[in-house]
């Protein structure tokens, strides 16, 4: 088990430098000159020629790499060439937001989907089952961009309960959460309910059961518990889903979290901020999915023999 | 948003160790029967009503729609439902939403078939490799299937976008370069276990070629988890899809995209419900469809996922 | 209900009246229900102002950047400023003189003027800065606005003579600008170039910068040593806001949502089709302004066929302004026929109104006589006898992109067959330098559309921003003369030529449409009264009820 950590944690450090590689590159092969973003719409050729020295955009790209891995070294990540903040003072600005809302949402996700999941198990083919599962599987089919639009315009515009834009208290909190928690409510309600039948029609609940033992006792001693064990170690993976989801929520809500610093960085071609943004959520996206099969294998020794 | 594994199938791929795949080769007899229990299941059933009715629609665009797609008229611009000639109303630009929908169709669905297509053959490339020759190989493979799970396709696209520019063609290639991890994990973990099984051994004795044996033998005895992700792909596609073209990213104007509809009707949100209200609930539709469809195919031909 | 609600809205008289109510709002420029009253009242310190914004805040240093944000207005004084009523130049932090032959001018230094850290302001600083501007290595973007200046001499600690090598009219419209916001020398190059504008700035503005978090806020606080504003102004000491909070929000139905939530007290560009609901709510007051703004269709003059310009005439005969600016914009914008909008007298050539009048048999005149037609039936003209599709370049600005839809139908009316490409403005620029396009729509917001010529059309300025690379050597000579002229009447005069020569012959572009500057406010908010002459208003006389 250890030496199958090891290897897994080991991987990790080629995987970042895979993944700064293909992002550094891919971002170099724009043919536009990031030059004139620091200088604004009315530069002149020579004054972007001079930026683009003092940027260090003239030499090579494997020795640009190579200047920034070392940099990287040093904890420097860079200035961002569109506000010309270094670019770990945004990431250190916009993460905790980011964590705020992924964490909110996804405590949302589990506090609505779970109780959602084992009623519908519990009642399996029941009216509360089929409106639950109704409810996952259009929660699913609608796009977080247009539930955080309407979210919007009812609870904001014409209800005036909750603000729309801004990250000043926990009220603006509130509509991007659930905006960005309703595709995972849905999923962890599916998976809940189908882990918790699963565990039911376990032998050792059937043995539970018939030695006589109180059904409330089977369920919540035995049954639950051990379905609960799918639906945690999954949560490593919700964090890929999260930073995916934020994105788009974020840009909607005026979010100052990562996923407003990535879209506005792209779209403003701000490289070392594109490029830090990228690798970072990359990395931390495989390692939580690292997270999850580790805690996966834990669980179930099989996956260890299946999987490696 | 947009994780194809986020619709919750990677359970499939850790508990594959104990494939209860049959190790019969399907005959017609199977498929037939299989076709069947489809039909007489009614989450299939109904996804598959709902997909039939939108392709068949975006198929069908050029002599259903009551309008060309880009016919503007200012004049007549946002017309309110079952107004004069437009059943669903006008945008901005005075063009029928109706139609807008109707071309809108063949958006989504190509986009859904091209990533599904090229995410599906990659994934099985790879999958097998890794399955079939195990040790180095599969170390290889399966680091580069982590590597790419669970990485947001939103992010994908976005810098994908980001280097060759907006459009659609180079998008979906690129998320259908990135989709494939999930496929590559089910067949990964149906390969490791036929060949367990013993089934791919008493193939190799009897003589067979490798190529021969994966093409032969095992390939059709992954198909169904195969179908089931494919769907699941299908309806992520299409949510990427819509939210690229959202982000003003996706398809180029006029040509309409449902995503891109949205987007317009954002705008107009407070005076003209109908253009964000129809495309959204033509992306929850197909979306829902999808989905309905990949829970009906998992029913029937992944009988251990029952119930999930 | 909501069915019922939505239909009247759509009742086509209804609508027609609601376009014409926000038109007058318009035209008149500070007119506001919630204004009115402000006089009566006694103002009252304190408070913080928050701020949407529709551009993003970047660094600040002017210097070493041509992007601007509202609050540069308030963090910098300048030297001249223009009178919001009648847009005359008048003193901010110097009276000047001029001497008869325009080629030696001389400012005298207001006194008591102190930069933030308390440092006075003299003419040492004034002094500095023209040397910055015109530092041939430096990054100031304007560098060719003083080209003419000589020598800077700091006479006095209150005196500054400028010499010029020739007369130089617009000098005092580019001393206006936030462009030219005067600097603390000593805090400027002990911070760097660079750092400068984002760490803090050192300015003679009634504010002080507080916070800079890209992406995030900016805030800006009161300057309580500040009482030299311009004479205009009626609140001849400190700001009465204890702080400004701006926030830049990129989606404009979410500007909207936030001013009717309440999250904001002033949002600069609300979404278009909200602005009628926005007036209608007895919370908010809008305030529109016309803008000192244009909104293009460029072609590419090297590209053929529209090198030629018959076609390029034809193109301009197939727009058709009025349902745009109607329908489209919702009333919120003048229908435009040159680059100068009417809201500048002294310079708008009223004759351009009437030049390429909505004619599609003129236009397929045109396009017939530089052998562009139809001759396989499809609809479409082509071009040397192969189907013609030119491409469109368009940045993702919304407001564009709706444009480049409208010139896409209306192209075709007169067969025309145009394609669309929409990319970032990043991309958008490079293939402008490189004159990689057919047609491009651009725009232009600056309050010296007098300038825009030069930069637009000057033969040496294709590769950065004569988008339409324009080529031609008798507007090469008008600009030349522009340059040299030594009053702004002869300016204007030259100005008129220009517009005469571009719009009503060469056409390199068409000028489609001014857009409104539209404010909605609180009515807590007092006192704050955008005008035609500065792009952005200013924050003395504002406070909040």
């Amino acid at each position: 088990m250890s030496a199958f950590l090891i290897r897994r944690v080991l991987l990790l450090i080629p995987m970042a430098f895979v993944l700064s590689a293909i992002v550094f590159w891919s971002i170099r092969l724009i043919p536009v000159d990031p030059a004139s973003l620091v200088l604004g719409p009315f530069a002149t050729p020579e004054q972007k020629v001079l930026a683009t020295k003092k940027l260090g955009l003239d030499k090579p790209v494997y020795v640009q790499y190579a200047l920034y891995l070392k940099n990287v070294g040093q904890g420097d990540l860079g200035l961002s060439t569109r506000s010309g903040k270094p670019v770990t003072d945004l990431i250190l600005h916009a993460l905790p937001y980011t964590l705020m809302l992924g964490g909110v949402a996804l405590a949302i996700s589990y506090l609505l989907a779970i109780p959602m999941g084992i009623l519908s198990a519990l009642r399996q083919n029941t009216f509360v089952d089929q409106f639950c599962m109704m409810f996952a599987l259009i929660g699913m089919a609608i796009p977080a961009f247009w539930l955080g639009l309407l979210l919007i315009l009812v609870f904001s515009v014409r209800l005036n309960w909750l603000p729309a834009i801004g990250a000043d208290s926990w009220r603006h909190l509130i509509l991007p959460a659930f905006a960005l928690a309703l595709e995972g409510t849905a999923l962890t309600a599916r998976l809940t309910r189908s882990a918790t039948l699963e565990v039911l029609r376990q032998d050792y609940i059937r043995v539970a059961r018939a030695k006589g033992l109180n059904e409330r006792k089977v369920i919540w001693g035995h049954a639950l518990r051990n379905a609960m064990i799918p639906i945690i170690s999954l949560t490593g993976l919700r964090l890929g889903w999260i930073v995916g989801g934020a994105v788009i929520v974020e840009q909607i809500f005026a979010w100052p979290g990562m996923g407003r610093l990535l879209v506005e960085s792209i779209l403003n071609r701000d490289y070392p901020v594109v490029q830090a943004v990228l690798v970072l959520l990359g990395i931390s996206v495989v390692l939580a999915n690292l997270i999850a099969d580790v805690l996966y294998a834990l669980v179930d020794p099989r996956v260890r023999h299946a999987s490696r | 948003m947009g994780n194809v594994q986020s619709t919750g199938s990677r359970v499939s791929s850790p508990v594959s160790g104990e494939s209860s795949t049959s190790l019969e080769e399907p005959t017609h007899g199977v498929w037939a029967d299989t076709l069947r229990q489809l039909l007489r299941n009614r989450s299939a059933t109904v996804g598959f009503v709902f997909i039939g009715v939108l392709i068949l629609i975006g198929v069908l665009a050029p002599y259903l729609a009551p309008y060309p797609y880009d016919q503007q008229d200012l004049m007549t611009s946002l017309l309110p439902p079952l107004s004069d000639g437009h059943v669903l109303g006008t945008d901005q630009f005075g063009r029928d939403t109706l139609s807008r929908i109707m071309w809108g169709a063949r958006v989504s669905i190509q986009v859904g078939l091209v990533v599904t297509g090229v995410s599906m053959v990659i994934g099985l490339v790879i999958g097998c490799l890794a399955g079939y020759y195990g040790g180095f190989v599969d170390l290889l493979l399966s680091y580069l299937i982590d590597l790419v799970w669970g990485f947001p396709l939103i992010l994908v696209a976005l810098l994908f976008v980001t280097v060759m520019g907006p459009g659609l063609s180079g998008a979906m290639l690129a998320i259908g370069l990135v989709a494939w991890a999930g496929f590559a994990r089910i067949v990964r973990g149906e390969v490791i276990a036929l060949r367990e099984w013993g089934f791919i051994l008493s193939a190799q004795t009897l003589g067979a070629s490798d190529a021969r044996i994966i093409v032969r033998h095992i390939l059709p005895n992954m198909l169904g988890p195969v179908l089931v992700m494919a769907s699941y792909t299908m309806a992520a596609a299409v949510i990427i899809e819509a939210s690229l073209s959202f982000l003003g990213l996706g398809v180029q104007p006029p040509q309409p995209s449902w995503g891109s509809m949205l987007n317009d009707g954002r705008a107009f949100v407070n005076r003209a419900y109908w253009m964000a209200v129809f495309p959204g609930l033509a992306i929850a539709i197909l979306v829902l469809g999808f989905n309905l469809l990949g829970d009906g195919l998992r029913d029937v031909l992944d009988p251990r996922m029952q119930n999930r | 209900m909501e069915r019922s609600r939505f239909d009247r809205d759509f009742d086509r008289r209804t609508l027609l009246k609601g376009v014409g109510a926000s038109a007058v709002i318009g035209a008149t420029a500070s007119v506001g229900m919630g204004h009115a009253t402000a006089q009566d009242e006694a103002p009252t310190s304190g408070g913080t102002l928050r701020y949407g914004l529709n551009v993003e805040p970047r660094r600040m240093n002017q210097l070493n950047t041509t992007w601007m944000t509202d609050a540069t207005q308030h963090l910098f004084s300048r030297l001249v400023t223009r009178d919001p009523e009648t847009g005359a130049y008048v003193p901010e932090l110097a009276t000047w003189e001029i001497s008869e032959d325009g080629l030696t001018w001389t400012f005298q230094i207001r006194e008591g003027v102190t930069f933030h850290n308390g440092d006075p302001l003299t003419s040492d600083a004034i002094a500095w800065w023209f040397e910055q501007a015109r530092d041939p290595d430096g990054f100031y973007g304007f560098k060719g606005s003083f080209s003419a200046v000589e020598t800077i001499t700091a006479v006095d600690p209150q005196t500054v003579v400028v010499t010029l090598s020739h007369p130089d009219a617009a000098i005092l419209f580019m001393l206006y600008t936030v462009y030219s916001s005067i600097h603390n020398p000593t805090t400027y190059e002990e911070l760097g170039a660079d750092a400068y504008g984002i760490e803090d700035v050192d300015g003679t503005g009634a504010f002080k910068l507080q916070e800079f978090t890209p992406g995030d806020k900016l805030v800006i606080v009161r300057n309580d040593a500040f009482n030299w504003p311009a004479e205009f102004v009626a609140n001849q000491e400190a700001p009465y806001l204890d702080a400004v909070e701006y926030r830049y929000i990129a989606d404009a139905s979410a500007r909207s949502a936030a001013i009717e939530a309440g999250d904001l007290d002033i949002v600069v560009g609300p979404n278009l089709a909200d602005v009628e609901r926005l007036s209608q709510n007895s919370n908010l007051t809008v305030v529109s302004k016309p803008q000192p703004a244009c909104r293009v269709v460029n072609f590419n003059c090297e590209q053929a066929p529209f090198d030629n310009k018959l076609v390029r005439q034809a193109f301009a005969h197939a727009v058709q302004r009025d349902p745009i600016v109607e329908r489209l914009l919702f009333g919120q914008g003048v229908s435009a026929h040159s680059l100068v909008p009417p809201i500048f007298p002294d310079m708008f050539l009223e004759e351009t109104t009437g030049y390429f009048p909505y004619d599609i048999e003129q236009a397929r005149a045109l396009l017939a006589e530089a052998g562009l037609v139809d001759e396989d039936g499809d609809g479409f003209v082509e071009f040397e006898g192969n189907s013609w599709e030119p491409e469109m370049l368009v940045s993702t600005d919304t407001e564009l992109v709706t444009l480049a839809q409208v010139m896409q139908a209306q192209a075709a009316e007169i067969g025309i067959r145009l394609s669309i490409s929409q990319i970032d403005l990043e991309s958008l620029s490079a293939r402008e330098s490189s004159g990689e396009f057919d047609l491009v729509t651009g725009f232009y917001l600056w309050d010296g559309p007098d300038t825009m010529y030069e930069w637009w059309f000057l033969s040496s300025n294709i590769g950065t921003t004569n988008a339409a690379r324009l080529s031609d050597p008798a507007i090469d000579e008008l600009i030349e003369e522009m340059r040299n002229t030594a009053t702004l009447e002869d300016r204007y005069a030259v100005v008129k030529d220009l517009q005469a020569a571009i719009h009503g012959d060469l056409v390199p572009l068409v000028p489609i449409y001014h857009p409104l500057d539209i404010y909605v406010m609180s009515n807590r908010v007092r006192g704050y009264e955008p005008n035609a002459f500065t792009l952005y208003p200013r924050m003395n006389d504002t406070w909040l009820a």
